[in-house]
């Protein structure tokens, strides 16, 4: 089990290595420079030469990258070229927001899209089964962007019971933190309903077919006990997988979310700092968000063999 | 057009009018900022939303009034030397920084020599430091209300330069800093402090109690600055959508700087809509060293292929008028010679294009979308020259490369705006020059005109040099002026007393909240 | 079974129908659209839905009807081209790490990770900031984005075909590793293959429509869905008609293609045949 995570870790430095050139290298190909847009329409030819100097522009790019790397390897994001300010603690807290939102909207997706696609595979080819799927098609085929900007226009313009701008933390909140999620979250959880519903359904069904699940009703047992004991905690295994590949995919991609809702998110402060070619927030944020898909994955693996006494590590 | 905006101006001064009430104390004004600030040391830390905010709290010895004049702040008056090289500057006696200390001519010679040392960081040390013509020499303190400016030439421009709105020339509490001269938080003299800053979030500053005005009758930046608020949050809502939703829904009670078009979503009755011009101009970008457009007749045939009424209309949903100079139709430099423009003539754009030998190549037209005023009149523009037989296409650039392509002069033609000057020479200088591609127009007679402007003060022979650059530049076709920008900013109706002004900066002293 | 059969025929009826209609809006759009999708009309700004307007005019007085139209080829042409570029990249080192195994595979399985651990967005965004705004950059990066789910599921086919009988056989006959892979591995991967095509090519369409959304995608004045959409924000309140039917028509073409994929899913899975 240790040497498997150990093993998993190490494999992972090749990947994390190689998101690291490739932004690296991507960032300084786009055109527009970062001093340039600091100074902005005012012609000031020397100041922009001082602020690539300092920014460290001006040292040939092995080098950039070199010191960017071994400040990294002592921990050291190292500090934005906008404001100054040190790159990893804003990263965590642009990270928190996005995670605050994926994780509630992704648990809220699992725990309606899980036992509906049971109750769909059991009931497979029934009406039952037909109409949870047709409408978990239905909601997968509403873009999450959308579905924002109509919620917006609804409940928080029309009716006006929800808030549009801003942002509380839960932390800070509670009450008032909830009801500036309630819309974000709505949208996300429809977005990723369906494709959760569709793997619970699928692998139960595939459960179902499996001969001791045969056996287990030759025995006698009530279909309830059938289910419950055994055909569900069979099928939730690779249910897990999808769910948190959604997960991983999600804390690095909810900028479209986080730009209809204006949330201080990590996707958002991305978008913020590629316009602004903030190359230590940029290269930073790939990092973090690099990391964690792939911390996900391996946690996913982990927990497989819990649900699945089949898998051995 | 003129008529048009007098005619709204009239309504504004009328409402402005009925509403008069007396102000009140209390309560608590929320702004949205379209992102978060950056800083909080000026003119280190800048940026236009970043400028708004730290002029809440900290001030420097001269600022703008409503018309973009100079007048006093921190100091009481001043006084120029005969060769107009010396600026001697007489301070107020009853100023109070935010840690209850006095403010006297020793803070303010600390506070510009951080400024204009290079280590600092400031933006804004080329105006000051020989790098274009402007030097001080030195700054220094006879006595406790006095400070004087040493300036190595005579420059019309220095007054306006101190005053400016990006580069804001405070005074500040050597405090302010820590021993190793770190800024650690600004400790001005505002109506306003610093109370919380929620990074990504939200800025909120509060009253500073015993904050004495200025003299003076309050005009925007100048004069009787009061802050009747206890607190101002400034919330970071990077859409506008999102931001007039808030306001109209109670979340918010001031939203700046909106498009024409973003008026007609607004609910009146809950809602007021603030409008002046601003400084900032519209401008097509015309490369005279692309290998097409230096042909003059290229350039005059686009030029007259446009029709800027209707193009200044269209894209300002009929608030502002074509304006061909670069000049500003609010300065009183911006005379009937100002106005004069090119007209529409599609048989004339024929007989020039011939006469270029245009063979119907497409013209790139470079814009960008993060400034909708841009992508518009890029839109708009390629529309009109198509009629007139002119192919163009758009090349839609992220702002970066946008602006990069801008400073290195690597375009054809370029939707561009300017942000505000506050002197025509400012103006012209923005696209007047020979030694860099991110000037646009390279004359030496003109650049010698403007360099004249900057120094002399005579408003009359100022004139003549700008009438004069104002001929050349039309007769000549660097660049072609569209129109300049309107800013409408939109409050809540629990927010009294707010004006707008050509700076287009917000500020929320000198306005209450009436339930 | 009869539900099953009736809801894959109605699924495949309702889905197809969909797709037809996307299609044709697109064949109209870009080739005989009502009014022209790009030219200004500055006497029409941001009318609502009429007789002459039936989707109203945006705040360029362009004619969002034809717009939808027309956005309809860019979006469908757009995501097409992705599939297309996502499954020849994808199955081709799918088959080779499958099939040769060794170290192509593990450098298959370390750029696969790469690609999948580095968010679309800014991959998109690199690459279209590198290569210039248009088709071929959103397509190029969208395509790489996509491409690790033909990898991973090609990969996977071939080594369980690898073992199969008739494989061996054509090997034992003296077949070429290369033929064997082409004449009897590849074919028999066509059916997951076209249930994941039909996936994907949702999910490039969604995709498509976020960049262009972001301002990251097909780029103005040219129509997409994902950018009338950012149009229409700014103006939603006062003219809602600007983001409900670009809104309406990515979700009407997605629920197409996702009814087909389903049906055409049940159809190819024999297994999902229901005993129950």
């Amino acid at each position: 089990m240790l040497r498997y995570v150990i093993l998993r870790c190490l494999a992972s430095i090749p990947t994390m290595f190689l998101v690291a050139v490739t932004v690296f290298v991507l960032m300084r190909l786009v055109p527009g420079d970062p001093a340039t847009l600091m100074v902005g329409d005012v012609t000031q030819v020397e100041r922009i030469e001082r602020l690539r100097e300092e920014m460290g522009l001006n040292d040939p790019l092995l080098v950039q990258f070199i010191a960017w790397m071994g400040a990294l390897l002592q921990g050291d994001f190292g500090t934005s070229f906008i404001n100054g300010a040190p790159v990893l603690p804003t990263l965590l807290d642009r990270f928190a927001v996005t995670a605050q939102v994926v994780a509630i909207s992704v648990l809220l997706a699992a725990v309606i899209a899980v036992p509906l696609g049971m109750i769909a595979a059991w009931r497979q080819n029934r009406s039952v089964d037909n109409v949870i799927v047709t409408t978990s098609i239905a909601a997968m085929s509403v873009p999450s962007f959308w579905i924002g900007l109509m919620l917006i226009l609804v409940f928080g313009i029309e009716l006006g019971w929800l808030p549009s701008v801003g942002y509380v933390s839960l932390t800070d909140d509670l009450t008032r933190g909830i009801m500036y999620l309630i819309m974000p979250v709505a949208a996300l959880v429809m977005a990723e309903l369906g494709t959760i519903l569709r793997m619970s359904r699928a692998a139960t069904i595939e459960v179902m077919r499996l001969d001791y699940i045969t056996h287990a009703r030759a025995k006698g047992l009530s279909e309830a006990d059938v289910l419950r004991r055994h055909a569900f905690p069979n099928a939730f295994a690779p249910t897990l997988t999808i769910i948190g590949l959604t997960l991983g995919a999600l804390l690095g991609g909810a900028a479209v979310i986080e730009t209809v809702f204006t949330l201080p998110g990590l996707g958002r402060h991305l978008i913020d700092a590629i316009s602004s070619r903030d190359y230590p927030v940029v290269q930073g944020v790939m990092l973090l968000v690099a990391l964690s898909y792939i911390l996900v994955n391996l946690i996913t693996d982990l927990l497989y063999p819990l649900f699945d006494p089949r898998v051995r590590l | 057009m003129k008529k048009l905006i007098s005619a709204s101006t009239i309504a504004l001064i009328c409402s402005a009018g009925a509403a008069v009430a007396d102000p009140e104390f209390g309560g608590i004004a929320k702004v949205a900022m379209k992102s978060d600030i950056l800083g909080t040391q000026p003119g280190v830390d800048r940026d236009g939303i970043t400028d708004t905010l730290l002029h809440h709290i900290m001030e420097g010895l001269v600022s703008y009034d409503a018309d973009v004049n100079v007048q006093p702040l921190l100091a009481e008056s001043w006084e120029i030397s005969e060769d107009g090289t010396t600026y001697t500057f007489t301070l107020r006696d009853d100023v109070m920084f935010h840690n209850g200390e006095p403010m006297t001519s020793a803070e303010v010679v600390w506070s510009w020599d951080r400024w204009l040392d290079l280590e600092t960081g400031w933006a804004c040390t080329d105006w000051y430091d020989g790098t274009e013509d402007l030097e001080i020499l030195s700054v220094t303190a006879p006595d406790e209300s006095t400070v004087v400016f040493e300036l190595n030439v005579a420059n019309s421009l220095f007054l306006a330069q101190i005053a400016n709105i990006q580069c804001l020339t405070a005074i500040v509490h050597p405090d302010s800093v820590d021993a190793e001269g770190n800024w650690v938080e600004p400790i001005g003299t505002g109506p306003y402090m610093l109370s919380e800053w929620n990074q990504g979030v939200s800025v909120t500053i509060e009253r500073f109690d015993d904050y004495t005005p200025a003299s003076g009758p309050a005009s925007a930046y100048a004069g009787e600055r009061i802050a009747y608020l206890d607190a101002v949050e400034f919330i970071v809502v990077p859409e506008t959508a999102t931001a007039l939703a808030g306001l109209q829904s109670g979340d918010l009670d001031l939203v700046d700087q909106i498009q024409p078009n973003d008026r007609n979503e607004l609910n009146p009755d809950l809602v007021t809509i603030h409008e002046a011009p601003s400084l900032e101009w519209n401008v097509l970008l015309m490369r005279v060293d692309n290998e097409l457009m230096s042909d003059i007749n290229m350039r005059r045939a686009v030029a007259l292929a446009i029709d800027f009424a209707v193009l200044a209309q269209t894209a300002s949903s009929g608030i502002v008028g074509y304006n061909p100079s670069t000049i500003p139709e609010g300065s009183v430099y911006h005379t009937a010679v100002q106005a004069e423009g090119y007209e529409r003539d599609l048989e004339e754009v024929a007989r020039l294009l011939e006469a270029a030998g245009y063979d119907g190549t497409p013209l790139q037209i470079q814009t960008n979308r993060r400034f909708n005023n841009m992508y518009q009149n890029a839109v708009i523009i390629q529309a009109m020259l198509a009629e007139a037989g002119i192919n163009s296409e758009l090349d839609v650039l992220e702002w970066a490369a946008h602006l990069d392509n801008y400073f290195n002069g690597q375009f054809q033609l370029s939707a561009f705006g300017y942000s505000a000057r506050t002197d025509p020479a400012l103006n012209y200088r923005s696209v007047l020059g020979e030694d860099h591609p991110a000037f646009q127009w390279y004359n030496t007679d003109a650049i010698a005109m403007v360099n004249e402007a900057a120094v002399i003060g005579d408003p009359e022979r100022r004139q003549a040099l700008f009438d004069e650059v104002h001929r050349m530049m039309i007769e000549e076709v660097p660049t072609l002026n569209l129109y300049n920008a309107f800013t409408i900013d939109v409050t809540s109706n629990r927010l009294q007393g707010y004006q707008v002004w050509p700076a287009a900066k917000p500020y929320l002293w000198n306005v209450w909240i009436e339930e | 079974m009869m539900a099953r059969l009736a809801r894959l025929r109605l699924n495949a009826l309702v889905g197809g129908t969909l797709l037809l209609i996307a299609l044709i809006a697109a064949l109209v759009g870009q080739f005989a659209p009502p009014s022209d999708p790009i030219k200004p009309d500055f006497l029409v700004l941001l009318q609502p839905p009429s007789w002459e307007h039936p989707f109203g005019t945006d705040q360029f007085g362009r004619d969002m009807l034809s717009r939808v139209l027309a956005g309809a080829w860019v979006s469908l042409y757009a995501a097409t081209l992705t599939v297309i570029v996502a499954f020849l990249l994808g199955t081709t080192l799918g088959a080779l790490a499958g099939f040769y195994g060794g170290w192509i595979d593990r450098g298959v399985s370390v750029v696969t990770e790469t690609l999948m651990a580095f968010p679309g967005l800014l991959l998109a965004l690199a690459i279209m900031a590198v290569m210039g705004a248009g088709l071929v950059p959103l397509v190029t990066a969208l395509g790489l984005a996509f491409a690790p789910s033909f990898v991973r599921v090609t990969r996977a086919l071939v080594l369980s075909l690898k073992e199969k009988e008739f494989v061996e056989a054509s090997r034992a006959l003296g077949n070429s590793q290369t033929y064997t892979l082409f004449r009897h591995i590849v074919p028999n991967c066509v059916s997951s293959l076209s249930v994941l095509c039909t996936t994907i090519l949702a999910l490039a369409l969604l995709a498509e429509s976020a960049l262009s959304f972001l301002g990251l995608g097909v780029q103005p004045p040219a129509p997409s869905w994902g950018g009338m959409l950012a149009d229409g924000r700014g103006v939603m309140v006062q003219a809602p008609w600007m983001v409900i039917f670009p809104g309406v028509a990515i979700f009407g073409a997605l629920l197409g293609i996702n009814l087909l994929g389903d049906a055409l899913r049940d159809w190819l899975d024999p297994r999902m045949e229901g005993e129950v």
